[in-house]
């Protein structure tokens, strides 16, 4: 017997789709970042409205009975346990079930609805921060198998614009809905009160070219406008293209101001991180969403941040903006920061909320029904 | 009325010439690198954009700021915010080809691409997304273009954008350039090799090999050599006996030999690579020389770039644990010396990578042209850097060397960076612009020429199609041949060039010898006209208005919006 989520409220008017099948394979990382993490919240999200079933390649794979299908739980344990069960051939597929795959895909349909998660197009825009292997991994989905997709969705406008001029993807096909947070969606996993300190900045990516840390480093070891006691937590794994050595050097860079690198933390931590930093810092040179911002406005903490791509439709109370190959503007969003208001957590739930990427997603596949049968021709050509 | 936006934009030095109503503009420009340096990158991929973005510069101080975004994606929506609180209208002008720029809706985008080929390219490039022309120039708000040619390979794509031609400004000094002087000559001190010409009275195969002598990495040959042993005696039979077979061998049995010739040196301890003044090898350096010959024949082509890059990092560390640093060979550059120019000049500016430029007809029409003048010189002025000089005059050496023509007339290959006051002070000295390229997007140095009063000879396709008549230049016939654009990887014929007719070529060059030689009127009158021409063409003011009119196409969509349609 197959067990699926037990939370979903079906409502045909909403789409025409039934069972989720969720494409598995970037809930298989071995630490859930960034798409990972986005796969493991829009599964959640979607099993309060429709019974979700992963799969990977041409196998299901079965989900353990009694899997926890609540938002606020670590969520690489909830992956690793989502994706460790029994993992039969796919076989008996529903007529109405809607495929979803959240990073790559192959050319080859296998259900009746399929939709493309569309993260960025920094491979193409910021090719020299990726390897050459992830390169042709994702100019080949931009160029080729994202064509067989009904349906795309784009975690912010930046990328859906990006998709206009980057990918062979007819723009109306495309919809756009921004992630909800990455952890804490309901309540604080760290629930105990944890006091903030004005002179810790927080950082949470990880440590690769295009997340831009030598730039924020260089600034923190140098800059004049921060206290001497400033410290810098830098919370996230070394990646790729990227020196050990010469990120070590930073550490002790500064006479009295502290660079911690904490390396991966589990979600709960992150979260008692977050409740502590004074601050949260976000230099990277383009993204398609920006998860950490929204977690650290929703913690409390205000955000320095790089004005470009989607981080500009962050522009919000609690934001300061700077340009990240210029150090002389972050002195000046610093200064912003001391007198920025804090952030609206209320408007930040209503404007980033995972329930609202699941009911978009869904909904896309009942209004443009003549789209849709186009793309079936073209697939079939 | 001094204005700045952030803290490296340069300063209007005149006042905006908009309405006053309006904002004057904060151009934000995005180009290629080579911009930050041009002298080292001359000659490297779309170096011209640099000086494109150089001529514009005074034109866009007439309209507004500008400011140089180095990493647009990730600058230029900040320096829109900033450029629009500070009273400035946004514009992001990008001097790129169109599989580099950089697009968002942050702000309206002004396309600079240049292009010479009659067709833009309509499809991805095997997975490779940004190489469709149509597409990215679907989503750029206005396509300025440099000819005409260039906005109706648009039109014909079916581009959707407003389309505007927008010449590239020519400097005033190239105006004010005084009228050829048959008695004004010009010395300077630069790098070049000299081929032929009376002064130096040394017969060209002689000339050629001397002053190519010092691009080779040969070593002079030593004095106390004892004579050729036996073993000497057959390996120069050998190697003659290849040499007299190589024309008829095929590529790869050419390679053949080399590697199995390697291999024997290798083996022998005397591999192409040793230095003669080293002395003999020890048995462990030939076991590694012999290796290294192995790996790179037979192994290494098997291997993945990311596998060749690993067991590279892997022997810098084995040989840095044993106390040798990697050896970096750097090529010689040609040396300096005085060069003097004068009497009848033809010049050419061209970058010899780029097989558009078509040096082989120049070269031969030339030579064979002016065979018996001495007093005619060709300048072939590259634009090379000095990491590919050497490579590139060995090229060029090899060409000329091949055509084995006897003459008495000069010619001068100029590699050496020149500044712009030692470029016009050339094209003073300079008779005839020539040009012999067979697609040509707009061809600065010979619209610099032309406002200078030196007529050319060249031919009138693409974008000289705009500027080029009976009227400034003896115009070189020429015909359309297929060919493929020249950076798709799978060179799919699908767009044509321009075939020069070498026999007019030659034709055009002696009438234009005769012109100066016989009929010093009617060369002037192609000198004014020429200035004439160019300055209703491309002088900064005509320009600076073509600019206004295509930034009058720029969309009303309010700086920082989130996207195009929605």
């Amino acid at each position: 017997m197959i067990a699926h989520s037990p939370h979903f409220a079906s409502s045909a008017a909403e789409s025409p789709v039934g069972d989720v099948f969720f494409d598995a394979n970037p809930l298989l990382d071995k630490h859930l970042t960034g798409i990972g993490r986005y796969a493991a919240r829009l599964a959640l999200a979607l099993s309060k409205r429709r019974r979700v079933r992963f799969f990977a390649g041409r196998r299901e794979l079965i989900t353990p009975r009694g899997l926890d299908w609540s938002p606020d739980q670590d969520l690489g344990r909830w992956a690793r346990r989502a994706t460790s069960g029994r993992r039969p051939d796919l076989a008996a597929i529903p007529d109405d079930a809607l495929g979803v795959y959240c990073c790559l895909r192959p050319s080859e349909r296998l259900f009746r609805y399929e939709a493309s998660v569309l993260h960025d197009f920094t491979p193409q825009v910021v090719p020299a921060t990726h390897t050459e292997a992830t390169r042709g991994l994702f100019n080949g989905f931009c160029a080729v198998t994202m064509k067989s997709s009904d349906v795309a969705l784009a975690v912010s406008h930046s990328t859906k614009a990006d998709a206009a001029w980057l990918a062979d993807f007819n723009p109306d096909r495309v919809v756009v809905a921004h992630s909800g947070p990455s952890l804490c969606v309901e309540r604080c996993l760290h629930a105990a009160r944890v006091p903030r300190r004005a002179e810790v900045g927080l950082v949470v990516s990880t440590l690769e070219p295009r997340k831009n840390p030598e730039f924020l480093l260089d600034w923190f070891t140098k800059s004049d406008a921060l206290p001497d006691h400033a410290e810098l937590w830098w919370v996230g794994r070394l990646g790729w293209l990227t020196s050990r050595k010469r990120l070590r050097k930073f550490e002790c860079a500064h006479a009295t101001r502290r660079v911690r690198f904490l390396g991966v933390v589990d979600d709960e931590t992150l979260c008692r991180l977050y409740q502590a930093a004074g601050w949260a810092a976000y230099p990277s040179l383009y993204e398609g969403f920006g998860f950490p911002v929204v977690d650290a406005l929703r913690h409390g903490a205000p955000v320095l941040t790089a004005y470009h791509s989607s981080l500009r439709e962050f522009d919000r109370p609690g934001v300061s903006f700077f340009d990240p190959c210029d150090p002389s503007t972050l002195d000046e969003a610093w200064a912003q920061l001391q007198s920025t208001p804090l952030p609206d957590r209320a408007a930040l739930d209503r404007d980033f909320s995972w329930d609202r990427v699941a009911s978009t997603l869904l909904r896309a596949f009942a209004e443009p029904a003549p789209m849709l049968a186009q793309v079936r021709d073209d697939s079939a050509a | 009325m001094d204005r700045d936006v952030g803290s490296r934009v340069h300063v209007a030095s005149t006042p905006p010439a908009r309405p006053k109503s309006t904002r004057p503009y904060a151009f934000l420009v995005s180009t290629t690198g080579c911009a930050r340096g041009i002298s080292r990158h001359l000659g490297s991929a779309a170096y011209s954009y640099a000086f494109v973005f150089e001529a514009f510069k005074p034109v866009l101080e007439q309209l507004g700021v500008w400011r140089l975004v180095d990493r647009p994606e990730s600058s230029l929506a900040f320096a829109a915010r900033r450029a629009e609180a500070e009273g400035f209208q946004p514009v992001h002008l990008a001097f790129h080809p169109l599989q580099d720029i950089y697009l968002t809706p942050a702000v309206p985008t002004l396309a600079f691409p240049f292009w010479e080929f009659p067709e833009i390219p309509t499809r991805d490039f095997g997975v490779d997304t940004r190489q469709n022309w149509l597409r990215i120039s679907n989503a750029v708000d206005v396509v300025a273009a440099a000819c005409e040619f260039t906005a109706d390979a648009f039109r014909r794509a079916g581009a959707r954008p407003p389309l505007h031609v927008v010449p590239v400004p020519l400097p005033d000094a190239y105006f004010d350039l005084p009228a050829w002087d048959p008695e004004h000559v010009w010395t300077l001190n630069c790098r070049h090799l000299t081929w032929g010409g009376e002064p130096d009275v040394v017969p060209a195969d002689a000339a050629a090999t001397a002053s190519t002598r010092a691009t080779k990495l040969e070593p002079e040959p030593d004095a106390n050599v004892s004579p050729a042993s036996w073993k000497r005696k057959l390996w120069n039979l050998g190697r003659r006996g290849f040499r007299a077979v190589y024309p008829w061998l095929s590529p790869a049995h050419v390679d053949r030999i080399g590697k199995l010739k390697t291999g024997l040196l290798a083996l022998a301890g005397r591999g192409p690579a040793s230095n003669p003044h080293e002395g003999p090898r020890s048995l462990g350096r030939r076991l590694y020389h012999a290796a290294r010959s192995t790996y790179n024949a037979l192994i290494r082509p098997w291997l993945s770039p990311g596998a060749v890059a690993g067991v590279t990092k892997l022997k810098v560390r084995l040989m840095r644990a044993l106390g040798r640093e990697p050896i970096v060979v750097i090529d010689p550059l040609l040396p300096s010396s005085e060069l003097t120019l004068g009497g009848l000049v033809y010049t050419s500016v061209f970058n010899l990578g780029d097989r558009r430029k078509n040096e082989t007809d120049l070269l031969t029409a030339f030579l064979l042209a002016f065979q018996n003048r001495p007093d005619v010189t060709l300048v072939l002025k590259l634009a090379t850097n000095p990491t590919r000089e050497h490579h590139e005059v060995n090229l060029l050496s090899h060409l000329y060397r091949s055509l084995g023509i006897r003459h008495r007339c000069r010619v001068v290959v100029i590699t050496e960076f020149l500044s712009d006051e030692r470029m016009a002070a050339l094209m003073r000295v300079t008779s005839y612009y020539l040009n012999t390229s067979r697609a040509e997007g707009a061809c600065l140095p010979l619209q610099q020429a032309l406002a200078g009063g030196r007529p050319a000879v060249a031919p009138a396709h693409t974008a000289m199609s705009d500027f080029i008549d009976d009227a400034v230049a003896f115009v070189v016939d020429s015909h359309p041949e297929p060919t493929y654009w020249p950076h798709d990887p799978e060179r799919r014929i699908e767009t044509a060039w321009d075939r020069i007719v070498w026999s007019s070529l030659r034709d055009q060059l002696l009438a234009s010898a005769a012109v100066v030689d016989r009929d010093p009127d009617r060369y002037r009158e192609l000198a004014e006209s020429a200035r004439t021409r160019m300055r209703s063409y491309a002088a900064r003011d005509v320009v600076a208005r073509q600019l206004e009119a295509a930034l009058a196409k720029l969309p009303d969509r309010p700086v920082g919006a989130f996207a195009w349609a929605s």
